[in-house]
Formats: structure tokens, C-alpha cells, sequence
């Protein structure tokens, strides 16, 4: 549409002055777009930050993402962005993006202690086959191992779940979201039997009371923070109440502030139960009919290396013991009674709690007075303070608890959510099943009904899925530096800056000899110029994907771009690997006498090509987006000569349709700003397990939690135990990492946005006045951060954002030249296996 | 050229007369809203006295409650696309 | 300061008079272009922490550099003939690079005459300049955006810089967090400016005087003078009574209240705390 210039402004004096007035006028913005930025053609996408989900508008020119804009019409966030999301159309265009596959080589062969040489990639999937042969062959599918992520589009996770567990039958696969999710999942799992948050992002609105445990969403979910300040400062009487074990910039809004010591959270948590148990505050109807009750074992170990002092005395962590069978199961639970129940957490009074946590009485009171208030409705927000916890798994049921007792959940308002720190946590690492104990749509590979169900739809014969759980991330890493696992393949993480205690496990892993290290990424980041070959990766809009976020939805994009060079989408390499492998080099020849006809086959045609995946023809590409871009083409659909993504997502979309994980079709989602499963004749889902609300709650059943077999969330008898490694004499600081709103987890996207770093240019200690002073420091002395596990070097900032306690010190781990998680900790929540990246011990001296 | 953005509250219950006069006003154009009562009106004049004479003209209209100058652009005439 | 307009000394006019023939000569040698180019340079100029006011600043200056080589982050610089300001003189830009408020204040420490007032102790009490958000219009957090950088990087956090929380009227469900300098604890260190994320930032420090505005003497803020005084400061208001129906109760600064006041009325157009009787078809 052409206009004169005349005519533009006169459309633009109307626009803003609609604006102004807070009204539209009806096509006036469309017509304004397409005239104003002549050439710049405008299709729907979605942030690949956070895990919030904001809707964007990406404007390409020229073949090239020149601009974006905060999507106006996504539900999410009405137009607006925050730091990262405002410069997405940077990320792509760092100046050290990886254009081809480069090998670690010497006198032109692949060389472990090689400098890093271009290849082919042809040479470079020869090299992989090689390896990833030789180990399968020496050690079976438990010698290799990959490590995947939340920033996976749906496709991505689900095609590299099948290579895995049912091409190379390993269930060695996991995601990053080990690092992020996990206690959310094994929490939601152990008190839901399903995952995921039954609210949406709309209780926003409907609470009177938000508390915050362990999560500064001021900083890390920015826009769900301006609704939420929206809902405090305009709703009658809304109370925001934040724990954390430092004030940062959500405390600034609170009215109730508690600081507490490390860990302590479990005992505020069982005091509130305590107090709405003694006030009779209990909504006794509602924990009659839809409450169970059961005790957990707790001697359950810190998930630290078996031969460690505190995993030899734990009798429930599930390590093998002296007669090598595993030390009982840390995520067992048996019945109990309300009563006693009631008697379990009687010891967790106001004084005991206030003697824990250090936080004073009155605010204990209080905050627990917001739950017991009938009259109330609350939310409780965490993400990574309570996910990352020895006891992540029993923080996460202890807050189900809390809301349980009171019935306030699963209604406007009203209810416990987890929000996520990656873009598809949800919808690619938790829903698809990439970890090393889940199959898609929550099921498991331990119990074999699922497995039967798998491979059903993969068309696979019977065991072909193996039963064994795969190891998770810190194991993994372990496994590696053991040389046990000898073929590692990571894609669209970093976990060589973001795992925990890098000195001592992962680094020493990687460069094992025995081992092969393959990374896929855009950049050279830590992690690929700490492998052997680096493979070059297609990122956000240079693909076709699709995202999960926290509150179940699903939204698509569609490839814009070319990625540059010869740079290939993870799903491209996971596909095109799989061409590498005869099924006799990857199953066992019983197994495939179950199934002739994949004799002499590869894994791709097994996987991929097997009548479903490449079900719809590649006219179908152009059909189904037709309303979006004209003449539509994406690169993967190109290549293999058909619609991969919509193949793939059909396919998986079979596994949760009919069982409560229901997914619209694939062509809606290309026309929506997302949905939110359960998709049940087209009508989305807000708030689960509630009648009306839920399709998979009958008439006249109320709220029913059909995740367990009896229709009962459980509630959870479970103590206070100590941290892994608390301060002594000698390290005696906590230490805390966590993040900064300019930089996203390990910077490789945002550090490479000019503004970005110019404005958070390096990860500084935050550090208390007194303890500064205390070590004859002042702000912006150089100094050694230590732990028993190694050293970084940075500068003191003693005022700023984050104000720690006496006795805590923050460090963020987005820079990658001050790589904090050196000295974290590798101990992980026993259930969930969940790293604590929140506490360990520390100390500092001058530099 | 001098285009202004003019934000007129009427009477929803007059607005459609309201609409009918402005429109007769000569470089006046309204365009719909999604709200009754509160009307988009653009005014195209050839210079500031004439911009400043339009707008006291339609802010004195009968049944308009009020008239708030909201965009004013001003710019030598080209009519190049 | 503008009203006493202090003679500047004959060496300062000297020395202009040599920077404007330097600038002229150079542009009869074809150097114009650079000339120019110098004279872009902000010409607001931060002076370090504790520099006395300008004229005076300049008087006592004697261009020894010490403040320059001791500042630990190489920020300061000694301005060149051909920058816009005193040859010789100290300087920062803050888009550049900011001060980075150093708890000892080592420039002050160096400056031999006190044109760096050694009496400031306390970097927190520096008044290098003023940051002011000067462009609203392009201000990410003016627009709805989450970016808050230069909030967030304030030395002086929640003292300097605020966020002021207003209702997004656009979205309706979001708030705007408007950054809000305050010049009571503003040290004009950049900091902010230097981290705006903007192609040219929209918040920017200025010196004082140019940043700062002055309310004219002849008006207090009575909310303010009565808080100092702690009282009124006219003798305390009488007890009023007032015409009310029963159960109702009216308080001066609130408004009605109470416990008889009637929930938010249902029928359209009722006003919440009204009593019904008030409500009619015309107020």
C-alpha cells in the first residue's frame, strides 16, 4: 500500500492522537506499518528470552531481521518488551557468529589438543559418526550422552528425544532446565501427578496478595512484574510480601520484606501450615475430598558424589551401598493422617521459625495471616531460590501444602505458580520429555505402559525404548570426567559456564581424552571452545519453531531469515545425523527381529522418515502460512522435502491429545498468539483441575487433581535439614548467583549486544558494607572470590540493585570472564536432581 | 503543509451530528473511533493561523464537550510518495 | 550565579583569546574540519567531584594534571586549546566514561590548591552535575518498556534515581516505572547517561546550573514547611461539624467514610461511598 506523504502524516496524526486518547482507530496501525517502513515486511514471533512468553513483531528487510517491536495484540505482554526484548534483533548479528563446523585438529586430523580448523560438514558428521560408533561399540548406548535445553523449539527437543532414547536407545538426555526446573517437575509430579501450573498469568489480576519466594521477577520476568505492580498499585488493599535471602529490586515494592537465612525457607513453610493448622484456618470441606496426606523419607543425601562424607551417612539417597544395592529411594513417601500431620509440623512455631530463618516474629505472622485469610486470594510465585535447593523437590511440595490447607488454588487468583527462566522450558523440556526419566506428555521411561505407549506411536517394536533412567546433568558431567560416558553432544546451552563447580567436574570431563565433545551454538561460547568440534547453529528467526511458556502456551514462529554461512538449526543436524547410522549399528539384532522391516534402514528413516513425520507434503509449507508470509519456505522442509515441523509436531501432539496434555493443531498455532493446553475442541485452558474451567473435570466433580489415580494432591510431611556447605571459619560467606534483567543466563546473546554490555559490562561481587569493610575493602577494590573449588577474580560493589544481608555475597554468572560457577557447589536436590546454585560457602580477599 | 491530530469529546448521543458538521468544515476529516463520543479529527491547513482558526471553529461547535490539540506536524510542501 | 557575573581573569581571557586565533589559524591551514569538530564536544563538560563553582574553579586550577593521574579509572581528561573549555582544565564526559565514585576520592587527594575542595570527605555528597531525564519522548520506560538501566546502575539506588510506578493506560494491566532523578542525592556521576541504552541516551548529566531549576523565593511548599515545623504553621484548625445522615462520617482530608458507607453500588453510574440519595440523573 502506497500512500503520499500527505496522507501519511495525516494517518499518523490520527494514530497518535487515537493513542492519546486511549482509543483505535480501526486499521489505522496496519495501514501505518505497511506504508511507514516501506519494505520491511512484519510477521509474528516470540521472544527467546525469559520464560514469560512475550509476543513480538519481527520486521525483516533485505533478508535481514532489522526490527522488532513489542506485539500489541499478544495477551502477554500488549506491546511492551524490556531490555533484551527490546534489542532480539541484534542477537543474531554478533560479530563472532560461527558459520561453519570446526574441529580441533593437528596435521589435518581431528586432535584432541588440536587448534580449532573449518570443516565440512560432511568431514564433520564423519568424525561424530566415528566416534559416537567406536563408543557404542566399546560401551553401549550408556556411553553416550546429550545435553540438550529449554531453548529448543518443540520440534527441536521432541527429534532429538527420539534419536536418543529411541535411535540410539540412551536415555542419557537431558536439558538445561536440570539447572532450572527440575524441583518445579518433580514437585508438580509428587503433589499433582501432572506438570505445570494449573493458574495462567491472569491470576495477575484476580489476587489480592503476591508473595515472591525466591524470585526477583523485578528483574528477571520484567513485564510479568509491571502487571503485577499494576494489580498492587491500582487493586483495593493488594499486599506484595518477598522473601529472599538478599533485597533486590522486587523487595523495593514489598509491604512485607524477609530476609531469611539460607535453607530456612522450609521452616517458615512448614509454620504457616502450623498456623492455619492451630488458627483453624484448615478449608476443611476442600482437604477432605481433595487431599491426601503422606510422610517423606528424609534421609535423602545432597545428590554430591557417592563416596562424599554426607552421601556415605544418608541411608535414603538411592546410591548403591555396601551391598551395592541402592541406599532405599529418596523421593519415597507413605500415608499418613491429617492428625498426624498436624502433630508433624506442630513443632514449627513462630519462635522456632523466627530461630531459623532469623526473620522477626510479627512478619511471620503476617505473611501467614495472608494465606489463612479466607477472604484473600493469593498467589505465590518462585522460580530459582526455591528450584535450586538440596531440597528443591520438598520446597516445591511444601508450598502446595500451604495452598492446599486453605484450598486456594485453581481459581482466578488463587494459586501456587512456578515461573521459568527459559523460553520453552515448558513446552520443549518438560512437556516433549528431554529428560533423562520422562518420555512426552509427563510419562516415564521406568514404567512400561508408557514405554508400550511410545513406541506405539513411534512405531517401534516392544523394548525397543530402554528402561533404565539416563543420567542427569551434574551426572553427566561426572560420568564424563569418570569416562563413562565418552560421546557428549550439547545444543543450545552453555554449560561450561552455567553448570555447577566447573573446575572440578565438567572442565576435567570435557578435555578427558577418552572422551568426544561436540557442541552446537551460534557463538564460540565457553562450551564450544571447550570441545572438540563445534557445529554452527541456526538460531530464533533463522528457523521455523515453537515455545512453551510458563503458563502452558504455545505459541510458533515462522523462519524469517537465513542463518548465515553454512550454520544449520539444531533439528537440521539432529535429522541429518541420524542419516549416519544403519539400525543394525544401533540396536541389538533381537530387537530388530522384532522389526525386519527396519533391517537395513537408518535411523532416519526409522525416526523420521516412517509415514508420519513426513506425512504432509512439502505444498503444505505454503498452504498453511500462506496468511503469513507469501511463497513461505523454511530451510528444514527444504531440505528433507517436507514439513518437517508440522510432521514432528503432529506426531508428538498424538501423545497428549485425550490425556489432559491436548495441543491444538499445528495450523492454528501458526495463526495464534499461542494457546494454553489443555486445547480441547479448540477452547484453551486457564485454570486446570477445576470444574467449568478444566474440560477434564466432570459436572458435579468441583475441583478434581486427575493427576493421581484417586483424584488427590498430596501434602507432604517434610522437615527443615541444612544446607550441603554452609559458612565456617574459613569460607565464611554464603554465596548466591543469580542474574542481572540486562544479561540472560551466560550473556552469549546479550553480551554480544553492544548497549547491553556497555551497560552491564561485568559480573561484580555484591557484598554488604560491614563484611567490606570487615576485610579492609571498599568499593571497587579488586579481589579474589574463593571457594574450596576455585577462585575468580572481580570488584567489589557494595551499593547498587542487590543489597545482601551481612554474611552473603551475589555474584551474577553471565560473564564469562568471571565464571562464578567455578566455585559453586555440585550438590543437587536428591529427587529432583537439581543443582543449588544459591548457597555454598566463600570468601574473599584482596586481589 | 500543517497536519494536526485533534481529539473532539462529544456527546455520544450527538456524536453522529457532531461528525456530520465536522466533516463539512473544509480540510477537516474524521476518522472512526472504536469509542462513541470521542472522535479522531485531522485538520490540514496550509499554515499556523489557519491551523489555530480550524480548531476554534470546530471547538465551538454545538454539542462538542471539548477539543484537545494532540498532534501538530508541520512540513514544506512535497507531495512525493 | 548568572546574575554576579564575575570577571573572569585577564589569564583566562588570554588564554580564549589564543584558542579562538588557534582555531582561525588551523582553518587557514585547512584543518576547519577539526576545529569544528572540537567544539562538538559536549560543552557541559563534568568537572570531578568537588570542583569548586566554575569561575572560581578555573581561577585556581593551575592545570598540574595530579587529579589526572590519579584517578585509578583513567577517566579523567585535561582539556586540549582546542576543546570548548579552559586549556589544561579537568574533565569527564559521562557518556564516555563516568566517575566511578571512588570511596576515597583520590583526585581531590592530588589537587594541590583545593580547586578540588578538599573539605568533601564523602563521595556521596559530590555534586559533579545533575542527571536529568531530558527525553521523555524516547525514553524506554516513558513507553511502557521494562528497561530501567540507568535505575538500576545508579550508585545512589532508590535515593538518586526512583522508579515512579504509573498505570499503563494503553495496556491496562501493565505500569510504567517512570526513572525520576532527585537532585538531593544525584552526584552527576554518568553513570546513568553512560548506560542508556539508546542510540543517544535520554537521560544525560548536566552541570548544575544548567540542569537545575530554581523555584522563586516568594513561594514555600506548605506540605513541606509543616512537616519541618512539625505543626501547623498557623494555629491548629477548629473541631468542624457536619450535616450528615445518620451513620455517616466526614472527616477533613478524607472525605466520607465509614462504616454505614454503602458498598460499590451495582446500578450504572453509582459512585462508590455516595449514598444513594445523592445519586441522580443530573448532579
Amino acid at each position: 500500500m502506497e500512500l503520499t506523504r500527505r496522507e501519511f502524516v495525516k494517518l499518523s496524526a490520527a494514530a497518535a492522537t487515537a493513542t492519546a486518547a486511549g482509543v483505535t482507530i480501526p486499521g489505522a496501525q496496519a495501514a501505518l506499518a505497511a506504508a511507514g517502513d516501506k519494505g520491511i515486511r512484519w510477521d509474528k514471533g516470540v521472544c527467546r528470552f525469559c520464560g514469560t512468553g512475550c509476543g513480538v513483531l519481527v520486521g525483516t528487510k533485505d533478508g535481514r531481521v532489522v526490527a522488532t517491536q513489542g506485539d500489541p495484540d499478544a495477551p502477554v505482554n500488549k506491546g511492551l518488551n524490556c531490555i533484551k526484548g527490546y534489542f532480539l534483533s541484534k542477537i543474531m548479528y554478533g560479530k563472532d557468529r560461527l558459520t561453519q563446523p570446526m574441529l580441533r585438529m593437528k596435521d589435518g586430523k581431528f586432535d584432541k589438543n588440536g587448534e580449532f580448523a573449518p570443516i565440512s560438514w560432511d568431514q564433520a558428521f564423519d568424525i561424530m559418526a566415528e566416534k559416537c560408533k567406536a563408543t557404542l561399540k566399546a560401551k553401549g548406548p550408556k556411553g553416550i550422552g546429550m545435553f540438550g535445553s529449554g531453548q529448543w523449539t518443540v520440534w527441536e527437543g521432541y527429534a532429538a528425544a527420539k534419536l536418543m532414547k529411541a535411535g540410539f536407545r540412551s536415555n542419557n538426555i537431558d536439558p538445561n532446565a536440570r539447572h532450572c526446573m527440575a524441583s518445579a517437575v518433580a514437585g508438580f509430579m509428587r503433589t499433582f501427578g501432572i506438570d505445570e501450573p494449573m493458574g495462567c498469568y491472569d491470576d495477575l489480576e484476580h489476587a489480592d496478595a503476591f508473595v515472591l519466594w525466591g524470585a526477583n521477577m523485578a528483574e528477571m520476568h520484567p513485564i510479568l512484574w509491571s502487571r503485577l505492580t499494576d494489580r498492587r498499585l491500582t487493586g483495593k488493599e493488594v499486599k506484595v510480601a518477598v522473601l529472599s535471602t538478599f533485597s533486590h529490586r522486587s523487595t523495593e515494592l514489598a509491604d512485607i520484606e524477609m530476609i531469611f537465612k539460607p535453607q530456612s525457607d522450609l521452616a517458615i513453610l512448614n509454620f504457616i501450615s502450623n498456623y492455619i493448622i492451630q488458627n483453624n484456618a484448615v478449608n476443611e470441606d476442600f482437604v477432605k475430598k481433595n487431599v491426601s496426606f503422606k510422610k517423606g523419607v528424609t534421609d535423602i543425601g545432597y545428590g554430591l558424589r557417592p563416596n562424599h562424607p554426607l552421601e556415605q551417612v544418608a541411608n535414603n539417597n538411592g546410591y548403591p551401598g555396601a551391598d551395592g544395592k541402592p541406599k532405599g529411594n529418596p523421593g519415597k513417601a507413605d500415608p499418613m493422617t491429617f492428625d498426624e500431620f498436624k502433630a508433624f509440623v506442630s513443632e514449627y512455631t513462630v519462635e522456632k521459625a523466627s530461630d531459623i530463618s532469623g526473620v522477626p516474629k510479627e512478619k511471620l505472622l503476617e505473611l501467614a495471616k495472608i494465606y489463612a485469610d479466607p477472604n484473600k486470594k493469593v498467589v505465590s510465585y518462585w522460580t530459582m531460590g526455591f528450584n535450586q535447593h538440596t531440597r528443591g523437590t520438598w520446597v516445591n511440595n511444601m508450598i502446595y501444602n500451604v495452598h492446599l490447607l486453605v484450598g486456594k488454588i485453581s481459581e482466578p487468583g488463587n494459586g501456587p505458580f512456578s515461573l521459568t527462566g527459559q523460553p520453552s522450558a515448558c513446552g520443549t523440556a518438560r512437556e516433549v520429555g528431554t529428560f533423562a526419566h520422562r518420555l512426552p506428555a509427563d510419562m516415564e521411561v521406568t514404567n512400561p505402559k508408557h514405554r508400550e505407549a511410545t513406541e506405539k506411536i513411534w512405531k517401534l517394536p516392544p523394548g525397543a525404548i530402554p528402561d533404565w533412567v539416563g543420567s542427569h546433568a551434574v551426572k553427566q558431567s561426572r560420568d564424563l570426567k569418570d569416562g563413562n560416558i565418552n560421546f557428549y553432544w550439547t545444543q543450545s546451552t552453555n554449560n561450561m559456564q552455567a553448570g555447577p563447580n566447573i573446575n572440578g567436574e565438567i572442565y576435567p570431563g570435557w578435555r578427558n581424552p577418552a572422551n568426544f565433545v561436540v557442541v552446537t551454538d551460534p557463538y564460540p561460547t565457553v562450551s564450544a571452545v571447550s570441545a572438540d568440534l563445534m557445529l554452527p547453529a541456526a538460531m530464533w528467526m533463522e528457523k521455523e519453531g515453537a515455545f512453551g511458556n510458563a503458563e502452558r502456551r504455545t505459541q510458533f514462529w515462522r523462519q524469517q531469515v537465513k542463518a548465515p554461512g553454512q550454520s544449520r538449526s539444531d533439528l537440521w543436524q539432529l535429522m541429518e545425523f541420524a542419516k549416519r547410522f544403519k539400525m543394525e549399528e544401533v540396536w541389538p539384532a533381537e530387537l530388530l527381529d522384532k522389526a525386519p522391516e527396519y533391517k537395513g534402514k537408518t535411523m532416519y528413516d526409522v525416526l523420521y522418515a516412517n509415514g508420519e513425520v513426513n506425512k504432509y507434503p512439502l505444498s503444505e509449507v505454503q498452504k498453511v502460512n500462506a496468511h503469513g508470509i507469501k511463497n513461505y519456505k523454511n530451510d528444514e522442509s527444504e531440505h528433507f522435502g517436507y514439513y518437517v515441523q508440522k510432521g514432528l509436531f503432529e506426531e508428538y501432539a498424538q501423545f497428549g491429545r485425550g490425556h489432559a496434555h491436548d495441543l491444538a493443531d499445528f495450523d492454528s498455532y501458526h495463526k495464534s498468539r499461542g494457546m494454553r493446553w489443555p486445547v480441547v475442541d479448540n477452547k484453551e485452558t486457564l485454570w486446570r483441575f477445576r470444574e467449568g474451567y478444566d474440560p477434564y473435570v466432570k459436572k458435579g466433580e468441583g475441583i478434581k487433581f486427575y493427576g493421581k489415580p484417586d483424584g488427590k494432591a498430596v501434602i507432604f510431611a517434610l522437615p527443615y535439614q541444612p544446607a550441603a556447605e554452609m559458612p565456617d571459619s574459613e569460607f565464611d560467606l554464603w554465596l548466591c548467583t543469580g542474574r542481572v534483567l540486562e544479561h540472560w543466563h551466560t550473556g552469549s546473546m546479550t553480551r554480544r549486544v553492544p548497549e547491553l554490555y556497555k551497560a552491564v559490562p561485568d559480573a561484580l561481587v555484591y557484598m554488604h558494607p560491614d563484611d567490606a569493610k570487615k576485610r579492609g575493602l571498599k568499593r571497587g577494590d579488586k579481589v579474589k572470590v574463593m571457594s574450596r573449588r576455585g577462585e575468580i577474580t572481580t570488584l567489589v560493589e557494595t551499593r547498587g540493585r542487590n543489597k545482601p544481608p551481612v554474611g552473603l555475597i551475589f555474584v551474577p554468572f553471565f560473564d564469562e570472564h568471571r565464571l562464578v560457577n567455578k566455585l559453586t557447589l555440585d550438590a543437587t536436590c536428591p529427587i529432583s536432581k537439581e543443582t543449588d546454585f544459591k548457597k555454598c560457602a566463600a570468601k574473599i580477599v584482596k586481589a | 503543509m500543517h497536519i494536526s491530530g485533534v481529539l473532539v469529546h462529544a456527546l455520544p448521543e450527538h456524536a453522529a451530528q457532531v461528525q456530520e458538521q465536522l466533516a463539512a468544515i473544509p480540510g477537516v476529516e474524521v476518522h472512526n473511533s472504536d469509542v462513541v463520543g470521542k472522535l479522531i479529527v485531522t485538520l490540514e491547513e496550509e499554515d499556523e493561523q489557519a491551523t489555530v482558526d480550524t480548531f476554534g471553529l470546530l471547538s465551538e461547535l454545538p454539542d462538542v464537550l471539548a477539543a484537545t490539540m494532540v498532534y501538530h506536524h508541520f512540513e514544506p510542501e512535497t507531495d512525493s510518495k | 550565579m548568572a546574575a554576579n557575573t564575575n570577571p573572569q581573569s585577564r589569564r583566562q581571557f588570554l588564554l580564549d583569546m589564543a584558542k579562538t586565533a588557534c582555531g582561525v589559524g588551523m582553518f587557514g591551514l585547512g584543518l576547519g574540519l577539526y576545529a569544528k569538530q572540537a567544539r562538538a564536544l559536549p560543552p557541559m563538560a563534568i568537572r570531578p567531584p568537588g570542583a569548586l563553582p566554575e569561575p572560581d574553579f578555573q581561577g585556581a586550577c593551575i592545570r598540574c594534571g595530579m587529579c589526572v593521574r590519579d584517578c585509578p579509572y583513567d577517566i579523567l581528561e585535561l582539556a586540549r586549546p582546542e576543546d570548548d573549555l579552559a586549556t589544561g582544565t579537568p574533565y569527564f564526559v559521562a557518556r564516555k566514561i563516568p566517575c566511578e565514585m571512588c570511596e576515597d576520592i583520590p583526585c581531590i587527594k592530588a589537587c594541590p590548591t583545593g580547586a578540588l575542595d578538599h573539605k568533601l570527605t564523602d563521595i556521596n555528597k559530590a555534586k559533579m552535575g545533575l542527571a536529568a531525564l531530558v527525553d521523555q519522548e524516547t525514553c524506554l520506560n516513558f513507553l511502557g518498556l521494562r528497561c530501567d538501566v540507568c535505575y538500576r546502575v545508579c550508585p545512589v539506588i532508590d535515593k538518586a534515581i526512583t522508579l515512579e510506578r504509573t498505570h499503563n493506560v494503553r495496556t491496562t494491566k501493565h505500569t510504567m516505572f517512570l526513572p525520576t532523578v532527585h537532585s538531593e542525592h544525584c552526584t552527576g556521576c554518568g553513570k546513568c547517561e553512560r548506560s542508556c541504552v539508546l542510540e543517544v541516551a535520554a537521560i544525560k548529566v548536566f552541570p548544575l546550573h544548567l540542569a537545575q531549576g530554581k523555584l522563586g523565593s516568594h513561594y514555600q511548599m506548605g506540605w513541606e514547611e509543616k512537616e519541618k515545623a512539625g505543626q501547623s504553621l498557623v494555629a491548629p484548625e477548629i473541631e468542624h461539624e457536619y450535616n450528615l445522615p445518620e451513620g455517616f462520617k466526614y472527616e477533613p482530608g478524607r472525605g466520607l467514610s465509614g462504616e454505614a458507607v454503602p458498598p460499590p453500588a451495582t446500578s450504572p453510574g453509582a459512585q462508590p461511598g455516595v449514598p444513594q440519595a445523592l445519586h441522580g440523573d443530573k448532579l
